[in-house]
């Protein structure tokens, strides 16, 4: 589903992102984890071409994004993202923010979309919150409210980048249990996370990164029992106490 | 066919009687300063709003070489026009354009400075819609752009209505200063409240009663704008540090004001 191959980026002089080389199968969950500043989120935010690689490949379904003459505003359509500080569109109501992209970039027509949208709040359990304001909600709710906004595109990919860490520890897992969901459903998906205990129950592998470097990819039985490289160890031992 | 000896000679007495002479004139001057300044702030809003955009343009690396020129050209633009009317007095503006244009397009008096006023408010605005979309988290465009959206739809329906929203004290506040601003359109003849009122006072030979008539119809017109603003201000929620910002008298504001016309 994602092959990457060889992916460098740098911000300026610093290097983010060294020859990565990464394979994501359909319907596999791959968490990211690693110390901040590691190039976890910059790896993701290359896969959505939020950040544009200086080098190296992305192939995803089939057709390889990072080539200059790709459509990206197709392509993102396929590929959701979900950022830590949600992002959900202020000026809107919980339901518009889950029709607009439908409208504006699937040209679906109002109705279509508005009952698209009723199914996706319904699923992460924000079927009652439709016409309020998204200013309104808690940190948990607007995060389940960007996840719906992003099943609404239809996406064969979502790519979570950190989506617990700006919520308040009691609501962490109600946005748990909506993307543990999605992962029962099949859905690819790729997750920074440092939510170690999420990692081990729904992950299909675990990636570990330091460095801007892949440092070890494994099952997370292995990962998080068993870790190779001396780096994830010490990482580990850090983060398990 | 009038006699100077009639008008009471104390300051109420005299701009009583004046107002009430003459109340079709002033009222017909009142008519187009709000006629001028409102169809201007609206049609300056736009103007902003296009050049707001211009001046945003980001160009990023990866765009091949012809659109890296397109938008530095299109960003100097914006620029030049920006700094050129907000740098330069409207009444010079009115003067230079008017005459100019004359010969050419033959308008009249009223439209030229609906034109000139829109065409300076547009420079103003373009700054007020720019620290709108500047105030803004970059993640707003960033999840707009990852459901697909292109930067022109992303703008349109993301960026802007939050930019206009939240900067719309200021924005409102423009319409407060231009009802003030028109005035110097005298100059070119235009036949505002400014005027008529001069034209009054230089057919009676009471500058001090007619303008204080004057001052006092300014006055109740900002403060009505004023409090109607506040009204949909708090309607539209706007952020809280940004309520009540359009007053005429805020002084903090004045960064966004005109030079010299106030």
């Amino acid at each position: 589903m994602i092959t990457i191959r060889h992916l460098n980026k740098a911000f300026d002089t610093n290097i983010v992102l060294s020859d990565i080389n990464l394979d994501v199968a359909e319907k596999e969950v791959v968490c990211l984890i690693g110390a901040s500043g590691s190039g976890k989120s910059t790896l993701l935010r290359c896969v959505n071409m939020l950040e544009i690689p200086d080098g190296g490949q992305i192939i995803v379904d089939g057709e390889e994004i990072t080539d200059s003459k790709f459509d990206i505003n197709k392509y993102r359509t396929k590929v959701g993202m979900i950022f830590q500080q949600f992002n959900l569109f202020n000026h809107l109501s919980v339901i518009s923010n889950c029709t607009i992209g439908q409208e504006k970039v699937l040209k679906r027509s109002k109705e279509q979309a508005k009952q698209i949208a009723l199914e996706n709040l319904k699923k992460v359990g924000m079927g009652d919150f439709i016409n309020q304001s998204v200013k309104t909600l808690s940190g948990g709710q607007k995060q389940r409210v960007a996840i719906a906004r992003a099943l609404c595109m239809n996406p064969k990919v979502l790519l979570l980048d950190e989506p617990t860490s700006a919520l308040d520890p009691e609501m962490v897992g109600e946005v748990l249990d909506v993307i543990k969901q999605l992962a029962l459903e099949g859905l690819t998906m790729l997750v920074v996370t440092h939510e170690m205990s999420f990692a081990k129950e729904v992950a299909d592998r675990v990636i570990f990164m330091d460095q801007g470097v892949v440092c070890e990819m494994d099952t997370p039985s292995n990962i998080f029992t068993n870790p190779k490289n001396d780096r994830t160890k010490a990482f580990l031992s850090r983060i398990l106490r | 066919m009038f006699s100077i000896g009639n008008i009471p000679t104390d300051l109420l007495g005299g701009a009583l009687y004046i107002f009430q002479r003459y109340t079709p004139m002033f009222i017909f001057g009142v008519r187009n300063t709000l006629m001028i300044s409102l169809t201007a702030t609206i049609i300056g809003l736009f103007i902003g709003l296009l050049f707001a955009t211009l001046k945003n343009l980001r160009v990023l690396k990866q765009d091949v070489f012809f659109v890296k020129l397109i938008k530095y050209g299109l960003k100097t633009i914006a620029n030049v026009y920006i700094e050129v009317f907000r740098g330069t007095p409207m009444m010079v503006q009115a003067v230079f354009l008017y005459y100019g244009l004359r010969p050419t397009l033959g308008w009249s008096p009223f439209h030229a400075a609906i034109v000139i006023v829109s065409v300076n408010t547009g420079a103003y605005m373009a700054e007020i819609i720019r620290a709108g979309i500047q105030s803004l988290d970059d993640g707003q465009y960033e999840a707009a752009r990852s459901i697909g959206m292109k930067h022109s739809v992303a703008m349109i329906t993301v960026i802007l209505p939050q930019a206009i929203k939240n900067s719309f004290p200021a924005i409102g506040n423009e319409f407060v200063v231009n009802i003030k601003d028109t005035s110097v359109l005298n100059v070119i003849g235009v036949t505002e409240l400014f005027f008529q009122s001069f034209a009054i006072a230089g057919n009676i030979y009471r500058f001090t009663d007619t303008f204080f008539v004057t001052a006092i119809i300014y006055l109740f017109l900002t403060l009505t704008v004023t409090s109607i603003l506040r009204v949909i201000e708090k309607k539209m929620d706007t952020p809280s540090g940004m309520v009540g910002a359009s007053s005429s008298f805020s002084g903090a504001f004045k960064v966004f004001r005109k030079g010299g016309t106030s």
